[in-house]
This record gives C-alpha cells, sequence and structure tokens, in this order.
C-alpha cells in the first residue's frame, strides 16, 4: 500500500553529508590521547604457536602494550559457533594454540604512532611448529586426512554443524526415490561446476576506535551489521556483562555481509581496557582483502531428469564447499544453498547433500546472497540445458514447473499463498526480452544479428528465475526492536524520535526507518529524526542481513507507533513506547530428509541478460540487463532500485572480472589492481529495473525483503547468454577470457 | 606518510638549475605514477621538483605547421585541446582512454612518456605520426626521435640533469587516417596489449603506414617490419592477414599478472588486421 510516505522516493537521509565529503567513517574518529594499534599475522596456514615472546617489541620506545593469547579472557568468538581464537597461541583453551590460516592474528601492538605499532610487529618473535596444512576441500573430506578442529558436539541451536572429521556443517534433502525416476527419464542432465568465491570489496576497509565512555563503559565504534551482536562477542571473549560494553555504528562504507562478523571489534574493546586510552585502528585495503573471509567457492555435481514434455522427474545434486579456516556463517549460507540449488520447481523425486568443509584457506562466510547465488546457479543452469536438449523453450519449461502458491516445495513447506512473483518476473522478463506466447506455450524471439556489427560480434541472451528466504529463521526467532519518543505540549506532537539499531551500510535503511516511522505516526517526516544505532541507547534490531531489516524493522517501527500514539493520547509527555517484532514461527528441517518449515517468507526475482561477445578476443559485454523482482512493496522506490542496479553489477563482477585466487591458503589478488571490480565503464549499457509488488501478508505495507534477490539470478542469466553467443556451456566461471576462448575453439 | 624537500619553481630555468643543482632530486608533474611508487617506498628521492607551474610547461601550440605539446599538458587538457582534436584525432582517441577522469586532470604526457613504461597509451599514436621529443637541461638543449628516447622498461634517454620540456609533432600529413586500439582487463585499466595505426593510401596502394604497440616489448614499439610490408603495396585482405601475422612474429610480449604472452600476441595480430581494415573502410573496428 502507497501511502503519504510509504511508496516515495525521498532522498537519502546521508546523501548530502556523503557527497560532500561531511559523513564520518570509523576511520575518521579521532580523540584525545589516542594510541594506534597494528595486529600480527600468523603468515602461515596452519601451525602451532608454542610461545610468542614480546619483550623486544615492549621495549621499543613507544609502544604500550603488546596483546596475545594470554591477555584474552575468554579466547574464542565466532557468530554461530566460537571456534576461532581471538588471537593464536597458548592459553587455557585447548586448541586456541593453533594457526588455521595465514592472516590468523597471533598478537596486536598498541602504541603511540601507528608507525611505532608497525615497527614493533617486527619485533616480535613467535615459535611456531608448522603443521601439514590442506587446502581443497575434496581432500579434506578423505578419511585419512588431518583434522583441523577438535570434535565439537553439534549444538542444540544450530543441529547441522556436525564437526565430524572436516565437515563442518552437512544439510540434506530427501525426497522420493531419485534412481527409479532416473530409469523412466527421456532426458537426464549431469553437469560439473566450479563456482567462485567472491571479495566484498567494499568501499570502506577495517577500522575502528575503542574508549572507555564517561560511565566507564568499554566502547567501540565500528563498523558491523548487527550492533547487539557485535557487543555479545565483545562480552564473551572479555567474559564480561554485555551492559559493560557499548558499540556504536557511525557512516559505514558498505558490507555486502562482509561485516557480518567481527573484524577490529574485540581486540579494540581489550586494547582500550588494557592501556585505558582511546586505541584507533585502520586497516589498509590488502588488510581488508587477506585477512577478512569471503564468498564459499563451491564444487557441484547435478544430474536432473525430466519427461520428453519438460516434465521434471528427478534432481541430485552434491555440493562441496570450502568453508574455510572457521565456520562463520557457514552453516546459514549452506543451508540455503540447500534451499535454492532445486530451485523453485515441482519435482517428485530430490536428493541433495550439501557439505561445508573444513581446510587451510581464509574463512568463507556470509556475502550478499547467504549461499542461494551458488544454488540458484546450479538449479537455473540445469533447467537452461534441459530446456535446450528438450528442444523446449526456456521459459515455457519453467512456466511447466513452476511450483505453485500453495504447493509443497522439496523440503514440504509450502509454497506461501503470495508467491505470485515467480511467474510475473518471469512473464515480465520474457516479454522485454521479445518472447512471444501463443497456444503452444512461450517462444525466443529469433536470433538476428544486429545491423552494423562486424563479423566478430555474436550476441546471446539468458535469462534465470530464483527465489529466497527473507532473514535467517531454520527455527531461529527472528525479531526486531524499536523504540519511538513523541515530544511537545500540545495535542499534535511537535518532534519525534525513532529508535532503531540498524546498520545503514549505504542501503539506506534509517531513511527507510524515517518514512515509515512517519507513515505510522501520521506525522511529517521532517518531524522525526532517527537516532544512531548505539547499544546504549537501543534494543536489538537484529542482523542487516538476509533482506531482513526493512521486513523485520518495518514491523517493529508500526508497533512502536501504535503504543506511542496511544501513550500520547492518554497525555504522556513525551509519550516513550518500544515494541519488539517477532516474526512468524519457523522450524529447523530434518537432518536426514530436510523436512521442515524453515523461513516465513520468501522474494521472487527473475534477469534477463544480453550479452555481447567478440569471438575472436574472448571478450564479452552486457548492452542490456533486465531484472524484474517481487518486492512485495517498494518503501522508497529508487532505493529499490539502487539495490537491484548494485546488486546487478556486484553479480556480473562475480561472474566476468573478479578472480578470488588462492594459492596454497594465501590470496594472490590482494589489491584492487589484480582483483578487478567492475569499474562505472564496465558496467551494463542498460539496467532495467521492473518493481512487482504484490504484497507480502506479514510484510510492513506488503514489502518483502529484496537486497540480495537481484544478485542470485545474474550468473546463469549470463551462463545462458554465452552458451548463446559461443556455442558451448561453460560450467567454471568467472568466464575467463581463457575460458571462453576454449570454449570457441571447441566449437569451431 | 611521504616526507622529503619540495619545490614548485615558477619558471623552467628555475627548475632546470634546481634539477641540476639538487643532487637525488625527482621531477614530479601529476604524480599518478610517482606517488603509487613513493607509497610503496620503490623510490625515496631526497626532493621533488613540481612541474605544475611552469607556464613553459602547459598546453598546445602550434609550430612550423606542426604542433608543440608542453611536457606538463594533461589529457584532460589534450582532450580539450581544438589543434589536437583537428590535426592529430588519434592522440585524442589515446588520451580518452587513460585511467579514469581523474587521473586524466593529473597526469600528463610528459609524466607518460617519461615513465617509459610499455603500455604508456599516449606513447602508440606519438610513435605513429613522428613524434620527436625536446630535452633541456640548464644552458642546453637537445631534440631526438621518440623512438629513440625510450631505452627500456622505466629507462629513457633522458639525462640526470634534464627534463623533457615538450613533444613535437610534425605537420600533419593530408589524406593520412590513424587509430588506437588498447584491452585492458577492465575499461579503466593499463592495455593488456594496444595498438595505433597510421596509414595514407596513394591510390589503390599504401603510401605511408607507420605502426606503434604497447605492452608487447621492453619499451612501446614501433613494428617497422609491418610497417614495410604494406607501404607501397596493395592492401588486400591477403596482405593486411598477412601483416598481423608478421606484427605478432616481431612482438615480444611477457606473461604477467594482467594477461599471458600468448594473449597479448593475439591482442595485436586481430586489433593490426581491424585497424587497417577499419581504416580502409572495410570493417568496424
Ligand atoms: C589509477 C591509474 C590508472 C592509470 N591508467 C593509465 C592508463 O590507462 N594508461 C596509461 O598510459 N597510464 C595510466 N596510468 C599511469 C599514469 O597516469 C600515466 O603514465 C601518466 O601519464 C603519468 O603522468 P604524471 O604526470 O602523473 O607523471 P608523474 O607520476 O608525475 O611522473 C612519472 C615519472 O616521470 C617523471 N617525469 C614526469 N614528468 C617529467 C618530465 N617532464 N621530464 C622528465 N621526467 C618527468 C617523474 O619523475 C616520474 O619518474 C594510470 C595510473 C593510475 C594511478
Amino acid at each position: 500500500m502507497k501511502g503519504d510516505y510509504v511508496g516515495q522516493s525521498l532522498v537519502r537521509l546521508d546523501a548530502e553529508d556523503k557527497v560532500c565529503g561531511r559523513a564520518t567513517y570509523p576511520g575518521d574518529f579521532e580523540m584525545e590521547g589516542m594510541a594506534w594499534m597494528k595486529i600480527l599475522y600468523a603468515g602461515r596456514p596452519h601451525a602451532r604457536v608454542r610461545g610468542v615472546d614480546c619483550a623486544k617489541a615492549e621495549a621499543l620506545p613507544g609502544v604500550l602494550a603488546v596483546l596475545t593469547s594470554r591477555d584474552v579472557p575468554c579466547n574464542e568468538y565466532g557468530l554461530q559457533y566460537p571456534d576461532q581464537p581471538v588471537l593464536c597461541g597458548p592459553c587455557d583453551k585447548e586448541g586456541a594454540d593453533e594457526v588455521r590460516f595465514v592472516t590468523d592474528q597471533v598478537a596486536a601492538v598498541i602504541a603511540e604512532t601507528e608507525a611505532i605499532a608497525e615497527q614493533a610487529l617486527g619485533l616480535i618473535e613467535v615459535d611456531y611448529e608448522d603443521l601439514p596444512a590442506i587446502f581443497d576441500p575434496r581432500q579434506a573430506l578423505e578419511p585419512d586426512a588431518i583434522r583441523l578442529h577438535p570434535a565439537y558436539p553439534g549444538t542444540p541451536i544450530h543441529p547441522e554443524l556436525v564437526f565430524e572429521f572436516n565437515v563442518a556443517s552437512r544439510h540434506r534433502i530427501r525426497r522420493g526415490d531419485v534412481e527409479s525416476a532416473f530409469e523412466q527419464a527421456d532426458v537426464i542432465v549431469e553437469s560439473e561446476y566450479e563456482i567462485p568465491g567472491q571479495e566484498h570489496a567494499f568501499l570502506q576497509p577495517e577500522a575502528g576506535l575503542g574508549y572507555l565512555d564517561e560511565q566507564g563503559r568499554i566502547t567501540v565504534i565500528a563498523a558491523g551489521q548487527w550492533a547487539h551482536e557485535d557487543r555479545a562477542q565483545i562480552a564473551h571473549a572479555m567474559a564480561l556483562e554485555p551492559e559493560k560494553v557499548r558499540v556504536v555504528y557511525p557512516a559505514i562504507g558498505g558490507a555486502f555481509g562482509g561485516r557480518e562478523d567481527e573484524s577490529v571489534q574485540i581486540l579494540l574493546a581489550l586494547a582500550a581496557q588494557k592501556v585505558e586510552r582511546p586505541v584507533k585502528i585502520v586497516w589498509s585495503r590488502e588488510e581488508s582483502i587477506v585477512a577478512r573471509y569471503k564468498r564459499h567457492k563451491v564444487y557441484a555435481r547435478a544430474r536432473w531428469a525430466a519427461r520428453k514434455d519438460g516434465t521434471l522427474l528427478a534432481a541430485e545434486n552434491h555440493v562441496v564447499a570450502d568453508a574455510g579456516a572457521y565456520v562463520y556463517t557457514t552453516n546459514k549460507v549452506m543451508g540455503n544453498l540447500l534451499l535454492t540449488c532445486n530451485g523453485p520447481y515441482r519435482i517428485p523425486n530430490v536428493k541433495t547433500d550439501v557439505l561445508g568443509v573444513y581446510t587451510n584457506n581464509l574463512p568463507k562466510g556470509a556475502f550478499r546472497g547467504f549461499g542461494a547465488p551458488q544454488g540458484n546457479f546450479i538449479a537455473e543452469s540445469q533447467m537452461n540445458k534441459l530446456a535446450e536438449k528438450l528442444g523446449l523453450d526456456p521459459v515455457e519449461l519453467r512456466m511447466r514447473n513452476l511450483i505453485n502458491p500453495g504447493e509443497p516445495m522439496p523440503w514440504g513447506s509450502e509454497l506461501p499463498d503470495d508467491a505470485r512473483g515467480l511467474k510475473d518476473s518471469l512473464e515480465a522478463v520474457a516479454e522485454r526480452l521479445g518472447w512471444s506466447r501463443d497456444e503452444s506455450g512461450y517462444r525466443a524471439p529469433a536470433k538476428a544479428a544486429r545491423a552494423g556489427d562486424p563479423p566478430h560480434i555474436v550476441r546471446g541472451v539468458g535469462l534465470a528465475i530464483g527465489h529466497k528466504n527473507v532473514g535467517f529463521s531454520f527455527g531461529y526467532q527472528e525479531n526486531a526492536w524499536a523504540g519511538m519518543e513523541l515530544r511537545g505540549r500540545g495535542d499534535e506532537p511537535e518532534e519525534g524520535l525513532v529508535f532503531a539499531a540498524s546498520s545503514d551500510v549505504g542501503q539506506g535503511t534509517r531513511t527507510v526507518i524515517r518514512q515509515m516511522a512517519a507513515e505510522a505516526l501520521g506525522l511529517p517526516v521532517e518531524k522525526l529524526r532517527v537516532e544512531p544505532t548505539d547499544t546504549a541507547i537501543t534494543g536489538s534490531s537484529g542482523s542487516c542481513s538476509a533482506s531482513r531489516m526493512t521486513f523485520m524493522i518495518g514491523n517493529a517501527v508500526r508497533g512502536a507507533a501504535e503504543a506511542v500514539l496511544a501513550r500520547w493520547r492518554e497525555g504522556q509527555r513525551p509519550a516513550r513506547a518500544e515494541h519488539t517484532y517477532l516474526a512468524p514461527k519457523t522450524t529447523q528441517i530434518d537432518g536426514q530428509t530436510g523436512a521442515g518449515d524453515p523461513n516465513f517468507s520468501y522474494g521472487y526475482v527473475a534477469a534477463g541478460v544480453e550479452l555481447e561477445l567478440d569471438t575472436e578476443l574472448g571478450t564479452y559485454r552486457f548492452p542490456r540487463v533486465i531484472c524484474a523482482n517481487d518486492v512485495g512493496q517498494a518503501i522508497n522506490p529508487r532505493l529499490v532500485e539502487g539495490q537491484v542496479e548494485g546488486a546487478v553489477i556486484q553479480a556480473l563482477g562475480w561472474v566476468s572480472s573478479e578472480h578470488f585466487i588462492e594459492r596454497d591458503g594465501v590470496a594472490q589478488t590482494t589489491t584492487l589492481s589484480t582483483y578487478l571490480v567492475p569499474t562505472i565503464a564496465d558496467i551494463p549499457g542498460e539496467i532495467e529495473t521492473i518493481l512487482i509488488e504484490n504484497p507480502e501478508p506479514h510484510g510492513p505495507w506488503g514489502a518483502r525483503g529484496m537486497g540480495e534477490m537481484p544478485f542470485i539470478v545474474v550468473a546463469a542469466a549470463v551462463q545462458h547468454a554465452l552458451r548463446q553467443a559461443a556455442g558451448k556451456w561453460v560450467d567454471d566461471f568467472p568466464f575467463t577470457i581463457e575460458r571462453v576462448l576454449r570454449a570457441l575453439k571447441q566449437e569451431r | 606518510m611521504i616526507r622529503c624537500e619540495y619545490h614548485c619553481p615558477r619558471a623552467l630555468g628555475e627548475a632546470l638549475g634546481l634539477k641540476a643543482a639538487v643532487p637525488g632530486a625527482r621531477v614530479i608533474a601529476g604524480g599518478t605514477d610517482l606517488m603509487v611508487r613513493l607509497r610503496s617506498r620503490e623510490l625515496a628521492p631526497a626532493a621533488l621538483i613540481s612541474l605544475r607551474r611552469i607556464p613553459e610547461l602547459a598546453g598546445v601550440r602550434e609550430e612550423q605547421g606542426g604542433a608543440r605539446i608542453g611536457a606538463a599538458t594533461t589529457f584532460t587538457d589534450l582532450l580539450d585541446d581544438p589543434v589536437v582534436a583537428r590535426d592529430y584525432p588519434v592522440l585524442a582517441r589515446a588520451a580518452a582512454r587513460v585511467g579514469s577522469r581523474q587521473i586524466r586532470n593529473a597526469g600528463t604526457v610528459g609524466g607518460n612518456l617519461a615513465n617509459a613504461s610499455p603500455c604508456a597509451d599516449s606513447a602508440l599514436p606519438l610513435l605513429a605520426l613522428g613524434a620527436r621529443v625536446r630535452l633541456e637541461r640548464s644552458g642546453g638543449s637537445r631534440e631526438l626521435p621518440l623512438d629513440d628516447f625510450f631505452l627500456g622498461p622505466g629507462a629513457t634517454a633522458l639525462a640526470e640533469d634534464e627534463i623533457l620540456t615538450a613533444v613535437i609533432l610534425p605537420p600533419p600529413d593530408i589524406g593520412a587516417r590513424a587509430l588506437f586500439l588498447k584491452k585492458g582487463r577492465v575499461k579503466m585499466d593499463l592495455a593488456v596489449a594496444s595498438v595505433a595505426v597510421l596509414l595514407s593510401m596513394d591510390g589503390p596502394v599504401c603510401r605511408k603506414v607507420r605502426v606503434a604497440a604497447g605492452s608487447v616489448g621492453p619499451v612501446p614499439l614501433r613494428l617497422r617490419e609491418v610497417e614495410a610490408l604494406l607501404e607501397g603495396a596493395a592492401p588486400t585482405p591477403e596482405r593486411t592477414a598477412r601483416a598481423a601475422e608478421v606484427a605478432m612474429r616481431c612482438v615480444a610480449p611477457i606473461t604477467d599478472v594482467r594477461s599471458t604472452a600468448d594473449y597479448r600476441r593475439h591482442i595485436v595480430g586481430v586489433y593490426l588486421r581491424r585497424a587497417l581494415e577499419s581504416l580502409l573502410g572495410r570493417e568496424a573496428a
């Protein structure tokens, strides 16, 4: 439902400050008496730390302290499971003396200047015992492989975390009988895929300031995606009550999932406590690339079967993902991969195995789409290949197999009633790409060379559709808190304050919160102020990820507005109220069969890609990309378009120019001149965004989550377009020049 | 942080004096190459002499029917210049492909040449156009063909006390047309390989051909063998294909983080043929 503010493209609150360079990011903060911190990384992929000698470093003039493993009261952390030492080295925590990837942290120097801190790093003497290492997750699964983590028990909150051998998390779907279905099949498509990792490459490298606030609370100003979780993890590692810790988010230069887990927060808190002075750290771009987790690299085998008329009979997917050294959010990523790798299709027989596997590579974790991009690529590539093999139009094949609202998905729960967006988005994209429809079904436009194209230019068109859950769920009770205060003396509030702990990573969440608050309160937006994200003044609004924040906080804002208006009417001045929204209940899924009801809402999306290939050079461009996305209700259409365009470009980077390379656990692409993010000159000639608005019944004003959805469908659409142009299916991406030329050679 | 002595002379004579007097001093123009090397601590000069405030070094002037480009002329200035647009459009085309707008606002032609990278974008059209460079020192000056200026990666004919002050272009060749083609990994990137071709016809035969290739040897290369193959001959499709083969044989690329030797060679062949076909009006490049 559109309203006075909902559905309007208000200018972002932070637009002017950012354009004028006034916005303050974590690295911009300075304080009286501030010291600097630098981190010592292990520099070896797997080793035992026998001892750390800091005497020489501590003796360097200007050095205030050196932190090592023994300075961390509870030397472990992790968002899903605390399997990583804060500082590797001997201490009372079993296994914390082990380094498991090259940029595991061993010590931190706090000094008067950054230069002294850096110099002191070179004076720390670490006694390592190198251990054998594993870099290929498939080898890590072999029975005689060395074990990288002690056998933790699976936890009741995350039963999929098994820690058996090197399997960090294990997920399955079993439905029907795939083997006999394959026997009845007319057509089978079998493939092997290698889907690459990705570097988040946000603009603002990790940075922050730790200090003791006026109440003596350990305070950290940093960039994250969930302030209260940062606080909990700091408190856990320091063995403190959470109330003794405070986390504040200033302007944040992008996140994309890359700030989901802790980076500098815990060490800043420890350092500030240790030296009782403000302590600052700013990572270099190279640190930001080499010392942080990435998108999961995935190795997949898929075998799908259909009848002549296109009816899908069976899907069998086997997926092994490199989780790297620690679990981070691997179980969540793999869970979504599990749910998306069979597509939104009616498939009576399904066998899916997904494993997240420990190695000594950089850890892998959250990145826009949380496993759905990898899962969707498998499903949609299989569908496009099936269509070709069956001689059926790819749109027609999908239309025949799409799950209807109310029908069960492979894991048993029903596709929600409001899921018309799957069909609507596919139809919209097909129409824009020139598809037609008659009694026999959908038909692709005739392939026509464009007038004026030189002979070495060929064109291709590809498409894909998908769905992804909103929120983490899988039994987790999704929640979000919001607070409000109305001020004034008369009948009409003169000013309203909105409290929310949402992290504005560039998507404009604070702008949207203000719009929704204005709508809910019936007040002019100019009268409302959104207070900063600060754990000292807000409850937890949950993580700004998994396409969940607008959905969750919108509902919380609505509840808080209703409550505060009631108090205002009762005469309370100022009127104050808060509300915690709880999303509909979900369940874990069964460890053996996948059966369950893991999510409360989904987003639906389709993409069409036009590709122009230079057959001599093996290079290509994208004249046009179309993305149709069911967003339920765009709260701020221009911001939604920004999300679509950003996601499309980021996904095109993933499939084409970005190529995150690790060799023996060491990142090779350590700068932005070797890790190539698309520049403004590389983006598609045209990105056409189509917003579809089928209201989500539980969403605020009908809105549903959308931040990740446009990302997930791009890779398969590009592969499809490349197939049309190059004449070959290329199953490993990024689609580098070498791979494209090889495909072209095989074709000729 | 980088700390060193910094001079900002207002006249060329002053700059030349400083260059001779201050040992270990380096000149800095736009700083787009130099700052990268200072930050990585690959270089630590005793002093920097800025060329940004020296009027004699800025801008393009018509001179003896040709043009004189001041060494501190930025790529943006080149792109805005009417003489370049009219008489040497291929140079503008190459300037437009240098980095991003910010880099073009700061980066200079002199810096591009003096840095002597095999990928220098302005070097290729300048080689094809037959440019000369003027090198000056306190009390003296000399001129040499650009071909003789590059000695190796990062090495030039500049003596310790010399400054590159200008690029001299001969009068435009009536009837000649030229093209610059560049391949980067992404659009705003140094060349993986690049080609500049100048062609002037005399009836059915090529009267004059100049070919230069970038990122495929220790310096920006003139491909004289290719030029000789075409000059005086009719550029049939067979001959342009031959020219491409010869070009691929003449270049000496390496494999590095940006590409492989094989692919670079391949690009040179493809681009040379496309440039010729396009200049002949037979095919779009
Ligand atoms: C992000 C980025 C993108 C880039 N993209 C491109 C590109 O696409 N194509 C390309 O060709 N280059 C590119 N470059 C390289 C660079 O911008 C160019 O080479 C530019 O022309 C250098 O000029 P400058 O004035 O900045 O030189 P500076 O950095 O000031 O100087 C470079 C070197 O030349 C010396 N020098 C400068 N002027 C003189 C002079 N008059 N006499 C004697 N010595 C002198 C300096 O001492 C120094 O050694 C890029 C650089 C960056 C950082």
